[in-house]
């Protein structure tokens, strides 16, 4: 049972308000990831701008790099070889040719030259002259004529066209660039170039769960990323004729499964072509998260703290519980004092030892307990201290305090035992002690009797038949007088005989011899019974008559019962029965005791005598042992305490109530036994004693 | 009589020195353990700093037969006596057996055309390439070239009538001999140019002569060193070959070059060397290099 700290309103109340400061905290969380997330949106877009831009201008510089190339081609030396040939008027059969197969040659090695990875930038290099006739035609590997072969090479040819041209075919782009020769136009260069390889070198790399590129041509898709067609980018968006270049638009677009899902688009044109780099993302990336769904998660997290919370709570009451169980569970008294030595825990051993509900006690001053206030008690060294219980009984008690601080708190912690069953136990002990010691002296008193007793046994039998001698010499005498005759010398023997009273001793002596004989007797077995009643020098159990060891003890508490009771006896066949053969005639001793007086409760002096019947018998693995007195009975209001230690009804210096205590200590825990009784007030009461014959503790 | 006696002994000498001047075929080839190449240094056949199409070509067929390899200069007047141990004199578009010379070489390679007369002393192997001989002049010159007929015999006549009253460089004993082409029908001024074959087009460009023939494979390395200074006016010859020569009693040697020339056209390494060092050569004749690796 616990008080400390704060009461439970306060605790409740702290809680609640540790709880909305932790989700006003919460708040104010959220709203900054809010804001942070409004901004890295911003930051992702501007990123997203910045890239597709960085991307854009890589291209740029390619195109150029590739315009100028394709310049620097058509000043090949083979082609001006060409043209000059052919302007001497060499016939392609006879030498132009192989200045054509030349500029073959030329072409060939400047698209093997010029790469991009892996893989040529160039697809195919063809010359077209001025009459549209291909006269140089350098395809790929792989590639055949027919592939991309125009119908109309007007796109390509004028002599007007003098700038390096990027165009499309089909889906190839294609850069053209005018060859001019001492100021002629000649024809054209035109070399194929596969936007996807370009575009693979330059762009990929996205990862298309979330971003995605294309690459257009005068607003056709030419080229994409992977995962375009996933995101529904596959052809062209007919909504992105509304983008405007560098301004990123969100656009709903219809994914590869039909499903509309808002895009953040930005495109960012290619300076110097009719190209533009799109890159596409998905919103829900860029997206800071609404307000309500911050306010949901807010809330969920604040559900989670509060139980989290709770949880934490109910574990600590837990932890609590267990640990007031823990100190429930101690035998020892525990008390803590708080300030003012107030208790404010208590365990229920404190309130046993106390005779006080252990919920009386907190908040009560510890002091009143105590006898005196132990000085000497201010550590963990225990000392014996007096008590005075709720009751007003006194009784002893180990206690020891230990300091403890808790939470910035200074407590003291008060342990203590009750020292009743140790005084109890330790009485017993000195009582045994005292009983073994009285046994031992009677052991020995009864050693020293012994010796004089068997003389004085001895000579008895001898003065009895030196009597009898004596007594027939002296009928001799007599009857020799009487044959002899002086009736002086009789008259005077019969007078010293009269004055002797001759005839009394002759006629009482021998009785007296009798008694004697038997009181010696009667001392000789006293003094056995008392030999083996104290039987000493045993500590250990050890097989033993018991119906012997009820003769011996009947023995010694003769001089208890006889004038108020007779003894009747029904000793059934016993086994020897493994035991402290010491211990069980004292309880033997004991009963006969307590039979004794509870008849002389009855009888008084009035002259009346009761009854003690002792029976014996074997009752499967045990004996049992009935002593039965017709003495007053046990009052029903007292049976449950007969065995209490120093519990007595006789007079002040009668009894020391430890008797049956001692008892049923003996039969009960030391010999595994049983002691019952049955009474019956006004008529008797019968102690049953049952116990085990191997020794061994009773079972059930 | 005397007659008769001088033919005999003739004869006689010419039996028993036969033994002599007989050109080497494979057996004994390999037994001396080396292969001679009798090669006049020719446009890039042969360069003359030891390298050229038909020197590394020679040299992976002797590698091929186990032999070790040898150089033997020549030149086009000696050439073909150095490889069948007679001097020739051409007669009637034939060649005739003259005075013993000593075997110098086992075959020759060095852009070999293969012309009649020498088809009469040698024998020759599959072609290895295409050739013609044109007619080329000065770029100033003021002959334009022929328009292309259907007829190549139409091209070299319209070529040949370019020729009147010029003066043309030729080499004798060569495919650029003026006596196989007829050049006084045609009414030029022929100049017999002493030097190299490799000299003549820069001895056209420095005006020894208005005009020069030159073989194809001649002609395209021309065009390369000399464009723009020189220009091609039409053919003076039918479509040629050149191929490789052996003396006719060598036909184990000729033999195993055939087939040694076969295996190098299918595993690609005669279209390499052709590449290497005639490099419009083969787009230029697709057919003939057709179905050459």
């Amino acid at each position: 049972m616990f008080r400390i700290g704060l009461p439970q309103f306060f605790q409740r109340l702290a809680f609640v308000l540790l709880s909305l400061a932790l989700l006003g905290y919460m708040g104010y969380l959220l709203a900054g990831l809010y804001r942070s997330r409004q901004a890295l949106q911003g930051y992702q877009q501007s990123e997203m701008l910045r890239e597709t831009t960085r991307r854009a201008q890589a291209l740029e510089y390619f195109f150029s790099e590739r315009m100028v190339d394709l310049a620097e081609l058509a000043e090949d030396r083979e082609l001006r070889t060409y043209f000059e040939n052919r302007a001497l008027g060499m016939s392609m059969r006879y030498g132009l040719g192989a200045s054509l197969y030349a500029c073959s040659e030329s072409f060939a090695d400047h698209r093997q030259r010029h790469r991009l990875g892996a893989s040529q930038i160039y697809r195919r290099i063809l010359f077209v002259d001025a009459d549209g006739r291909v006269l140089v035609d350098v395809p790929g590997q792989g590639q055949t004529r027919a592939d991309g072969e125009p119908r109309d090479w007007s796109a390509f040819l004028g002599p007007e066209r003098r700038a390096p041209l990027l165009g499309r075919l089909g889906t190839d782009l294609v850069l053209s660039a005018p060859v001019i020769f001492k100021g002629q136009w000649m024809g054209h260069l035109v070399a194929w170039l596969s936007p996807q390889d370009v575009f693979a070198h330059f762009v990929g790399g996205d990862d298309p769960s979330r971003r995605v590129t294309v690459l257009r041509h005068q607003g056709a898709v030419i080229a994409r990323s992977e995962g375009a067609s996933e995101l529904g980018v596959e052809a062209d968006i007919p909504a992105l004729a509304a983008l405007r270049p560098d301004v990123p638009v969100t656009l709903s677009v219809r994914d590869a499964k039909g499903r509309v899902e808002e895009m953040r688009v930005a495109e960012v044109p290619v300076s110097g072509t009719a190209l533009a780099l799109v890159t596409f993302i998905r919103a829900a990336e860029l997206k800071s998260g609404s307000l309500g769904l911050l306010i949901v998660m807010a809330a969920v997290v604040g559900v989670l703290i509060l139980l989290g919370g709770v949880l934490s709570v109910h574990l600590q009451r837990r932890a609590l519980r267990t640990t007031e169980q823990l100190l429930q569970s101690l035998p020892s008294g525990i008390v803590v004092l708080g300030k003012g030595r107030s208790i404010v825990l208590a365990n229920d051993a404190a309130g046993a030892i106390l005779a006080s509900r252990t919920e009386a006690l907190l908040g009560q001053d510890w002091s009143r307990f105590l006898r005196k206030e132990p000085s000497q008690v201010r550590g963990p060294v225990a000392h014996e201290v007096q008590v005075i219980d709720a009751l007003g009984a006194e009784r002893a008690i180990l206690l020891a305090a230990i300091p403890a601080t808790i939470g910035g708190e200074e407590f003291q912690i008060q342990t203590f035992v009750d020292l009743s069953d140790r005084k109890q136990l330790e009485s017993q002990l000195r009582h045994s002690q005292k009983l073994e010691a009285v046994g031992q002296l009677a052991a020995g008193i009864a050693h020293e009797i012994n010796t004089p007793t068997q003389f004085v046994s001895d000579s008895l039998h001898f003065l009895k038949g030196a009597f009898g001698d004596l007594q027939r010499l002296l009928e001799r005498y007599r009857e020799v007088l009487a044959r002899t005759g002086a009736a002086g010398e009789a008259e005077e023997l019969r007078q010293a005989e009269e004055e002797a009273d001759l005839a009394y001793v002759a006629e009482n002596t021998p009785p007296a011899f009798h008694r004697a004989a038997e009181g010696l007797s009667r001392i000789a077995a006293i003094v056995g019974a008392m030999k083996e009643f104290a039987h000493p020098g045993r500590r250990e159990m050890a097989a033993a008559d018991l119906n012997r060891a009820l003769r011996n003890t009947l023995t010694i508490a003769h001089s208890e019962y006889k004038a108020v009771a007779d003894v009747e006896t029904e000793l059934g066949e016993l086994p020897e029965v493994v035991c402290h053969l010491a211990d069980v005639n004292q309880v033997f001793l004991n009963l006969l005791v307590n039979s004794a007086h509870a008849i002389t409760d009855v009888v008084g002096n009035s002259g009346a005598r009761g009854r003690i019947r002792i029976r014996t018998a074997r009752d499967g693995d045990r004996v049992r042992i009935e002593i039965e007195d017709s003495g007053s009975g046990i009052p029903e209001e007292i049976r449950d305490r007969i065995f209490d230690p120093f519990f007595t009804t006789k007079g002040v210096g009668q009894g020391s109530g430890q008797g049956l205590a001692i008892a049923r200590s003996i039969v009960v825990e030391k010999h595994g036994g049983a002691l019952t009784f049955e009474s019956t007030v006004g008529k008797g009461t019968t102690f049953r004693i049952m116990l085990p014959v191997d020794g061994a503790p009773a079972r059930g | 009589m005397r007659a008769l006696i001088r033919v005999l002994a003739s004869w006689i000498v010419v039996l028993v020195a036969a033994p002599a001047v007989r050109a080497a075929d494979l057996d004994e080839l390999r037994a001396r353990g080396v292969l001679r190449h009798l090669g006049v240094p020719y446009a890039n056949f042969v360069s003359g700093a030891g390298d050229g199409m038909d020197v590394e070509l020679i040299q992976a067929f002797a590698q091929s037969i186990g032999v070790k390899y040898e150089f033997v200069q020549a030149d086009w007047g000696t050439v073909i006596p150095d490889l069948i141990g007679r001097k020739v004199k051409v007669v009637n578009g034939r060649g005739e057996l003259q005075a013993q010379v000593p075997v110098k070489g086992d075959l020759i390679a060095n852009g070999f055309t293969m012309l009649p007369w020498r088809q009469t002393v040698v024998e020759y192997s599959r072609p290895t390439f295409p050739s013609q001989i044109w007619l080329v002049a000065r770029v100033d010159s003021p002959l334009r070239p022929i328009e292309p007929a259907a007829d190549v015999q139409q091209d070299i006549a319209r070529t040949r009538a370019l020729m009147k009253g010029r003066t043309v460089l030729t080499v004798e004993k060569t495919c650029l001999d003026a006596s196989l082409y007829d050049f006084g029908s045609a009414g030029a001024k022929v100049v017999s140019f002493k030097g190299n074959l490799n000299d003549v087009a820069p001895a056209l460009v420095k005006g020894e002569a208005d005009l020069t023939i030159l073989d194809v494979p001649d002609a395209l390395v021309a065009l390369e060193k000399w464009h723009s200074r020189i220009k091609i006016l039409g053919p003076i010859s039918a479509p040629q070959t050149m191929a490789t020569a052996f003396p006719k009693d060598a036909p184990k040697l000729l033999k195993a070059y055939e087939e040694f020339l076969a295996k190098a056209k299918q595993d690609g390494t005669y279209l390499r060397l052709v590449k290497k060092y005639y490099p419009t050569a083969a787009g230029y004749f697709p057919e003939f290099f057709e179905g050459m690796r």
